[in-house]
């Protein structure tokens, strides 16, 4: 295959999944209680997160040696990729509910590939409050705190999101693949995987060894927020290099989920009738 | 149909073994499975040779769990087979998903590939995308289809607000859209009334005779089958029992007939004389529905109409008399049933 035919698949596929993406904002839109009932939720959901810290800044003054502002921007950083996935691919959410009902079946003889499949099934409107919310206090917290602005950190900051972004896709297939494993499986082991993300709205420097494991390794969340702001916010730390890492850590865990999903496809058993 | 090409679906030793978690009951038993989990193997397909030319159509039937829809799953690409070999269109199927997909259509009798949510042409335009259908071929074969089945007053409805009988319609436009040889149907027509399902076969018929579609079909509706299909290949506990023309089936099974007699009047001995005077008839039995009615079966392979006729003519006062043909319905019943049994497909 030549370069310019790989292109204009590349350009063909994109333009499919806008399409595919297209239509589920459409219907959530187009049930217009969801569309207000989801702003709201996702505004309260996570102003709560935010009275807490600025009450907790009402009583101290720094948290694990980072300022309110700073601790702002490393929300800004879990927040914008968080909600552009689950504006744009929120699909892997109902992976297992595909697979347990046998829908799944439909997406395995259509000429996509299955998991632009899964990523473009659903798209939520709460995406939109969580995608404002960061974006606020990642330009508050940025300019608040006194970080100097160079071309550079710009396009670091780009690409660290949009690695942040694919890493978290990469997350939600990896843990929703579960039912093709165990098919009947109610598991709650997705969404507490997925709800580590939390740690990363704070410094490392406050937790436990076990914690900065966890989410440095195991749920590697640290490097979508702590790890670029480290590089962001110019802190003098061994560990700054990490924030540079970043689009390494998404290449290996979309390497290991796309391993895996081949051997889900594999093994997808769908249901008997 | 060229019966000199080469197959465009074949099958080679196709199996398929589900394996399914066996937990006992409650909550105990589903603690003891995740520390001990035990597995039951099923096997749905065992064996499966099929050879399907271009431009046949043929109807897989068999009794319910037989192994249809797995042996159907297994020829799309959906399930990969536990063992043995699947070539449709010269390709593996579940190792060429998307390649393979272009060149086939599926339509799942109970399931739709429209979108639930938005209006049905914009369903049809969105799979036009999907198989980049270049704008004149989408715009030829839509209109063709919108055409035969008349989609048009539907075009503007979501998928959900359509009823089951305008929902297979639209199936079938959707799955034909990109003009596929192939095309597959499980159970397509359940629960359609009589008027839809007949307009369901003409245009099936249709596609089949005027597009040499190659049609693959499993129902529980003989009526498809006797009007769909020219060959039939029967499964059973996930072995191919019978594998040819439907018409060969009634020649082979066909040899249990029935006379019906009806009597001028109630008569309470009609039986006692009937039996008597078959007396010497090998397989020919007798027996009495109705005060005014006696039906004889018998093996046409024995005897003849004609003879129990002249005998039964004789001994009983006869007014009406009717013979009664096996059909492939009746045949294909008993056999489900186990009341006649196949000697193995060659
Ligand atoms: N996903 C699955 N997991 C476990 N067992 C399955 C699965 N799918 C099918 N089976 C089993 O495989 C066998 C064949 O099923 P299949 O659906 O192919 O039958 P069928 O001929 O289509 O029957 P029907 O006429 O009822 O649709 C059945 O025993 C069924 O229980
Ligand atoms: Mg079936």
């Amino acid at each position: 295959m030549t370069w310019s035919m790989n292109l204009s698949r590349l350009r063909g596929n994109a333009r499919l999944y806008a399409k595919l993406q297209l239509i589920q904002l459409r219907t959530v839109v187009e049930y217009r209680a969801d569309f207000w009932i989801g702003i709201l939720g996702a505004s309260l959901m996570h102003g709560a997160g935010l009275v807490f810290i600025v009450a907790l800044f009402g009583q101290i003054d720094e948290l694990g040696g980072w300022s309110a502002w700073e601790v702002a921007v490393l929300y800004g950083l879990t927040l914008i990729p968080a909600g552009l996935r689950e504006l744009f691919a929120d699909g892997p959410w109902l992976l297992r509910s595909l697979v347990n009902s046998g829908e799944f079946d439909r997406l395995l003889v259509r000429p996509v590939s299955p998991a632009m499949q899964v990523a473009t099934r659903l798209a939520s409107i709460h995406g939109v409050g969580q995608l404002s919310l960061g974006l606020t206090l990642l330009i508050l917290g940025t300019t608040r705190s006194g970080m100097d602005w160079t071309l550079w950190k710009a396009i670091f900051l780009l690409v660290s999101v949009l690695s942040s972004l694919g890493l978290l896709i990469a997350i939600g297939f990896l843990v929703n693949m579960i039912g093709f494993w165990e098919p009947s499986a109610q598991s709650a082991i997705p969404t507490a995987y997925a709800m580590l993300i939390d740690f990363a709205k704070f410094p490392l420097d406050i937790y436990s060894n076990v914690i900065k494991v966890l989410v440095t390794v195991v749920a590697p969340y640290a490097f979508i927020s702590y790890f670029p702001a480290l590089v962001l916010l110019d802190k003098e730390t061994p560990w700054r290099w990490l924030g540079f890492a970043s689009p390494l850590v998404t290449l290996l865990a979309v390497l290991l989920t796309s391993w895996l999903w081949r051997k889900a496809l594999n093994r997808y058993q769908g249901v008997g009738h | 149909m060229d019966t000199n090409a080469a197959p465009i679906i074949e099958a080679k030793g196709l199996t398929k073994h589900f394996r399914r978690p066996v937990k006992e009951p409650g909550l105990k038993g589903a603690v003891r499975h995740l520390f001990r989990p035990a597995y039951a193997d099923v096997v749905a397909v065992e064996g499966v040779n099929l050879s399907i030319l271009p431009g046949e159509s043929v109807a897989y039937v068999g009794p319910n769990g037989a192994g249809k829809s797995t042996t159907v799953k297994l020829l799309t690409g959906i399930l990969v087979p536990t063992s043995g070999r699947v070539t449709v269109n010269g390709l593996t199927p579940f190792e060429n998903r998307v390649e393979n997909a272009r060149r086939i259509g599926v339509v799942f009798g109970q399931r739709t590939q429209l979108w639930w949510d938005i209006p049905v042409g914009e369903s049809f335009r969105l799979l036009g995308d999907i198989y980049e259908l270049p704008d004149e071929t989408y715009r030829a074969s839509f209109g063709e289809l919108i055409d035969v089945l008349d989609l048009e007053p539907l075009l503007r409805v979501p998928a959900r607000q359509l009823s089951l009988g305008q929902r297979m319609r639209c199936d079938l436009a959707a799955s034909l859209l990109h003009r596929p040889p192939i095309l597959y149907l499980d159970e397509p027509t359940i629960g359609l009334d009589v008027s839809v399902k007949a307009r369901f076969r003409e245009f099936i018929r249709y596609m089949h005779r005027e597009r040499g579609l190659t049609v693959m079909l499993t129902s529980h509706d003989l009526g498809d089958i006797e009007e769909l299909c020219d060959r039939m290949v029967m499964i059973d506990n996930g072995r191919i029992v019978y594998d040819g023309a439907l018409s060969e089936v009634t020649t082979r099974f066909g040899w249990e007939r029935a006379v019906h007699l009806t009597l001028t009047e109630p008569d309470e001995s009609a039986l006692e004389a009937a039996s008597r005077a078959l007396g010497n008839r090998p397989g020919a039995v007798a027996t009495q529905p109705e005060p005014t009615m006696v039906a004889v079966t018998f093996d046409s392979r024995e005897t003849t109409a004609g003879e129990l006729i002249r005998d039964l003519a004789t001994a009983l006062a006869v007014t009406d008399i009717r013979i009664e043909e096996p059909t492939a319905e009746s045949i294909i019943r008993r056999l489900y049933e186990g009341d006649l049994v196949f000697e193995q497909a060659e």
